[in-house]
């Protein structure tokens, strides 16, 4: 069966941008990034028969892109071991330095907690749609979400006040 | 002052990855992958260490390999696999198997005990596998197991020569059913109390299951922690067969 190769390269063109952005929130690394978009590609590519072949071709994108970036965290957890406490930084000086904070503390949880956190506030999925995205049910995504954004808190600590003057 | 939802939500925006995505790579590269993984669809039964050449029909089956337990409560992700893509309606039964998903299934079917040491992976025939290491109290088991779909497959017990058992049934639904206990090693005079149990399921619809579990925390190399592994041929079984697999 054709694939549809060019309809498949105008579909990942228009939105390989976003999912990378997504990737790098979930990794906070270029390289880790490039390298779960590509297979994230690879997997909506695989089963690419047109513009017809897959129902929301986007979200379904997205939902490769984040339960493969949890399933691989999985694989290294053992060898992760959380620092607990950040370097002593201020996070007062310049967004490099509040993309770094931001990146430190999310790194610190757990990759189903970033998951949630990344498809909430980035993505600006509600519940039910980051649920979906996950394959968990609702009260999960917001418990995870409650207890994610509590650990933020401690983890950044007074760095996190910063955060509201960014508007 | 805001919440530290918005907060985070205006500080994402912000500092959000400061270069532009390398759009032309991400999707070469996509298709490169998506054409291998095309290629890999020659589905059989492998994995890690444990597992053994089921496909060749003799001696020792493909024990599964597993990972870390998902944190969340018990149930509280009530999640299943599916051979239908979940996100297009899809049927991707040659191609679409989740591998967190399999892997949180099978932690959800366990019997209450610890899970550490989880690691799984897709192997280049594109099987999932899953190894952890379950431990219920009597003393720690490496578990392992792999889930592949494509064809429903035929086999049959092989010759076995350590003093193991091995029985086959065909269930109503017309999956079979191959149960094995004995010896890890094939010889029968090396480490005889070293056990592997383990079943193994092809279903009509070509979904094959692999589950296997030792008396020992490891493959190899371990001391023996127990007199048998945790977990009775009867409760491997209910697990490769729960309709937490279901049907597309």
């Amino acid at each position: 069966m054709a694939r549809n190769v060019e309809g498949f390269r105008d579909f990942a063109a228009a939105r390989g941008g976003s999912l990378f952005r997504t990737a790098w929130w979930l990794t906070g690394d270029w390289h880790l990034a490039e390298d779960l978009v590509q297979e994230t590609l690879g997997k909506v590519y695989r089963r690419w028969r047109g513009p017809d072949g897959i129902d929301n071709p986007a979200g379904y994108a997205r939902t490769v892109l984040v339960r493969t970036y949890v399933s691989h965290r999985r694989r290294r957890s053992s060898s992760e071991v959380p620092t607990g406490e950040l370097p002593d930084r201020s996070v007062h000086d310049d967004d490099a330095a509040l993309r770094l904070a931001l990146l430190e503390a999310l790194a610190r949880l757990s990759a189903k907690d970033r998951a949630v956190l990344v498809l909430r506030y980035w993505e600006d999925r509600s519940l039910e749609e980051t649920a979906t995205e996950l394959g968990m049910s609702t009260g999960a995504v917001k418990s995870r979400s409650f207890h994610a954004l509590k650990r933020l808190r401690v983890v950044l600590g007074d760095g996190v006040e910063d955060l509201s003057v960014l508007d | 002052m805001q919440d530290i939802d918005e907060r985070l939500v205006h500080a994402m925006r912000r500092v959000a990855v400061p270069e532009t995505p390398p759009v032309d790579d991400l999707v070469s590269g996509g298709i490169a992958r998506g054409e291998r993984m095309r290629r890999r669809r020659v589905w059989a039964v492998a994995g890690g260490g444990l597992v053994t050449a089921l496909a060749t029909a003799v001696a020792l089956v493909a024990v599964p390999e597993v990972m870390g337990r998902p944190e969340v409560a018990p149930g509280a992700d009530d999640v299943s696999v599916d051979l239908r893509d979940e996100s297009s309606g899809e049927d991707t039964g040659d191609d679409s198997l989740d591998e967190a998903v399999i892997v949180e299934v099978v932690l959800d079917l366990l019997p209450a005990g610890d899970v550490s040491e989880v690691r799984s992976g897709v192997g280049s025939e594109g099987q999932v596998w899953f190894e952890f290491v379950y431990d219920d109290g009597a003393g720690a088991s490496v578990i392992q197991g792999s889930v592949s779909a494509g064809e429903s497959e035929a086999f049959s017990c092989p010759v076995i020569v350590n003093g193991g058992e091995c029985e086959m049934d065909v269930l109503a639904d017309g999956t079979k059913l191959m149960r094995m206990a004995g010896p890890y090693y094939p010889q029968a005079d090396r480490e005889p109390e070293r056990l592997l149990w383990s079943v193994h399921v092809s279903r009509p619809d070509g979904l094959r299951i692999n589950l296997g579990e030792m008396n020992a925390p490891t493959e190899k190399g371990s001391d023996i922690s127990r007199p048998e592994p945790p977990l009775t041929l009867d409760q491997l079984t209910a697990i490769v067969t729960s309709d937490r697999w279901r049907q597309p």
